[in-house]
């Protein structure tokens, strides 16, 4: 079989990525995802998308258009919650919406709805999938669970990590970002670069268990609605409150609707709680590498002059 | 208990009624003016939309004056609103005012909770007594979208003049007065007589036989509160529109809250999403989907144009906002997404809202 599945390197795919792949090709399937993000990419998107989106959707935008004239289907899903009374951002909900309507000449898209509040989950997803496709029951199943596998197994090795760092003796910096911020070829992987560079480990909220996330997450009253927002306040306190780090470093895009309460909520709550530095940094299109990297390093200094004292 | 809650639109009237007559006290915060905003752009984060930073200046300003409890909805997500009494409270705390807050989330989050709060609300006030609070405030509100309605219709013949000195403006400033301080439920409604016998007062051109419609959707703070808008529904008539917002606060109530009404509104609502369905296929937060639902339903029922209003950053209504193009193109709607923030000016939103009604205007000549 010669059918490609594009998948575009953005959002999602740095969370889930694993499971995808696997499961396309366990279906038979040819599977091209979009290369790193680079400045192409993003100038294509920020043409494409309306200007008060945020950063990573414009991205997303870039790498479906660079598939668009390269595959046969595009896996565009719709990822409402993926957690029961939990959401993710409404923007994604819209996604393959507005994709569909801003783009023209898109081969086919493949858009599964995962609502875990409403009994679509993962498992329903690739079945529907499957069905689109004219692929055997028997064979989906099969795919999904091989698919859903190998994702488990990723977290496992994720949080097997932060033994091993925790382990460490070394300086330790929790890097707060959603997934596909942070691990971003221009948004995020730079800082990364930077802050490993400087003899720190990296902390990031995907090492850290769901118990401890919870136990991170009683330090509010209510209950944060964003599955990842969730992930990232609650490791946040949890690894304040243990005092597991030396400092935080906040990456957020401009224009992002969660983060933008969310993050101010970390920043007030950690304060509350312990004296570990914080640093904020707020990324979008026309962000320049050198006044990011300035900030870190001014931000590593003070770090290092508290360790020292 | 020294309660406060946030403008918006004609909310603090039937507010204050409900909360004083279950024998709370009130304290109405100042009206929303330059301060009210600048204090709560200093304080509120960066990037949190507009609607939280202007509620949290009438919080910081209705603190200033000695309250020591925020009202405040909740909600269960995805949208921003659902946090901002939480992260309001926060900030006053930080601010060093000593203050509970009182945020109802709707049963979807836990029914448990609600109840408690609204046993918190509710004060020990006898069952006869929260029937009347609930009443008066159901009536207030219900008079003064009446009020509204009437005079989106007369502005645009409203004709100025040193002898015609009571104009829309004046009926609407000393109505609002006469229905904040009416305490009888009868007389609220008689309010209803007093609006339409002075409407019938005023001089005013004769109504053409087939009008320019403009109608109003998008997130429903920036559609009611009319500081944050610069009065757009307002404007809009004086340049000779007849406006239909698409959310009054009574009609929201009763399509929300009220048991019957939900039932009501669930037929009106499965319109609206079949009729967004080509453009939005999917539940966005919010008010996102309505709004391109909405303005589907009226350009079939013959408006001239709709006017989109959403706070900057919004996430729902900027879904909507990009496949507004397409919705107009489709259906040859003039449509004028209108984003605010702290920073939008009088002026341009001005020139702005001149160009678009000049040109379904001239849309109509050339029809």
């Amino acid at each position: 079989m010669n059918t490609v599945i594009g998948i575009p390197r953005g959002l999602f795919f740095h969370l889930f990525n694993d499971g995808w792949v696997t499961f396309f090709e366990e279906l038979g399937f040819k599977v091209k995802v979009t290369g790193p993000s680079n400045k192409e990419v993003l100038n294509e998107g920020t043409k494409l998308a309306l200007s008060e989106t945020c950063l990573p959707v414009k991205f997303y935008y870039g790498h479906v258009l660079e598939l668009a004239d390269k595959v046969d289907y595009i896996f565009v899903p719709r990822l409402v919650s993926i957690n029961k009374k939990e959401f993710l951002c409404p923007r994604f909900m819209g996604l393959p919406d507005t994709v569909e309507q801003n783009i023209s000449d898109l081969p086919p898209l493949i858009v599964p709805t995962i609502n875990y509040n409403n009994k679509e989950t993962w498992k329903s997803a690739a079945l529907e999938v499957g069905n689109q496709l004219n692929i055997p029951y028997i064979k989906c199943y099969k795919a999904f669970l091989k698919a859903s596998l190998k994702h488990k197994q990723t977290i496992k090795n994720q949080q097997a990590e932060l033994k091993d760092k925790l382990n460490k003796d070394n300086k330790k910096i929790a890097l707060i970002g959603r997934d596909y911020i942070i691990n971003d070829e221009i948004t995020g992987i730079g800082i990364q670069k930077k802050i490993e560079g400087a003899g720190y480990d990296i902390i990031t909220s995907n090492m850290i268990g769901n118990k401890d996330i919870d136990e991170g997450n009683k330090h509010i009253d209510k209950k944060l609605y964003w599955t990842l927002n969730r992930r990232l306040f609650g490791s946040a306190l949890y690894l304040a409150n243990n005092g597991f780090v030396d400092g935080i470093v906040q990456v957020i895009t401009f224009g992002c609707g969660p983060d933008s309460i969310v993050c101010e909520l970390i920043e007030r709550k950690v304060k509350q709680i312990s004296s570990i530095p914080n640093l904020t940094l707020t990324l979008d299109e026309h962000t320049g590498e050198a006044g990011m990297f300035t900030r870190l390093e001014a931000f590593m200094d003070l770090l290092e002059r508290r360790i020292t004292n | 208990m020294k309660i406060a809650f946030p403008h918006m639109g004609n909310i603090s009237v039937m507010g204050k009624t409900l909360f004083e007559n279950l024998g709370h006290e009130v304290i109405v915060p100042p009206k929303n003016t330059k301060r009210t905003l600048e204090l709560g752009t200093t304080y509120a984060p960066e990037f949190a939309c507009f609607p939280l930073k202007v509620t949290l200046g009438n919080f910081i300003e209705a603190a200033e004056k000695g309250a020591d409890t925020i009202f405040m909805a909740g909600g269960g997500g995805p949208c921003r609103f659902g946090l901002y009494g939480h992260i309001q409270k926060e900030i006053l705390n930080d601010l060093g005012y000593d203050i509970d807050a009182v945020i109802i989330d709707p049963p979807v989050v836990s029914i448990s909770d609600m109840l408690s709060k609204i046993w918190k609300v509710k004060n020990g006030s006898s069952i006869k007594n929260t029937k009347t609070a609930l009443q008066k405030a159901w009536a207030k509100m219900h008079v003064l979208d009446y009020l509204d309605k009437k005079l989106s219709k007369t502005r645009p013949y409203e004709i100025i003049s040193s002898k015609n000195k009571d104009g829309c403006d004046n009926i609407k400033d000393q109505i609002v007065k006469m229905v904040d301080k009416e305490e009888d439920l009868n007389k609220i409604y008689q309010v209803k007589e007093e609006i339409d016998h002075r409407i019938d007062n005023l001089s005013l051109a004769p109504r053409p036989k087939n009008p320019v419609q403009v109608a109003i959707v998008g997130e429903i703070y920036m559609v009611l509160e009319s500081f944050a808008n610069f009065d757009i529904e307002k404007r809009l008539g004086e340049m000779g529109c007849e406006v239909k917002r698409s959310v009054y606060l009574s009609e929201w109530v009763s399509q929300n809250i009220h048991p019957l009404g939900r039932q009501k509104y669930k037929q009106k609502k499965k319109k609206i999403e079949e009729k967004a369905k080509p453009y939005i296929k999917h539940f966005v937060g919010g008010h996102g989907r309505e709004s391109i639902g909405e303005a589907v339903i009226y350009a079939g029922e013959g408006y001239d144009g709709i006017i989109h209003v959403a706070p900057f950053t919004c996430m729902p209504e900027t879904t909507a906002q990009s496949v507004f193009p397409i919705v107009s193109e489709d259906f040859n709607l003039p449509v004028l997404s209108m984003i605010f923030d702290e920073q939008t000016g009088e002026a341009g939103t001005v020139t702005r809202l001149e160009a678009f009604t000049d040109l379904i205007k001239r849309k109509r000549k050339t029809a």
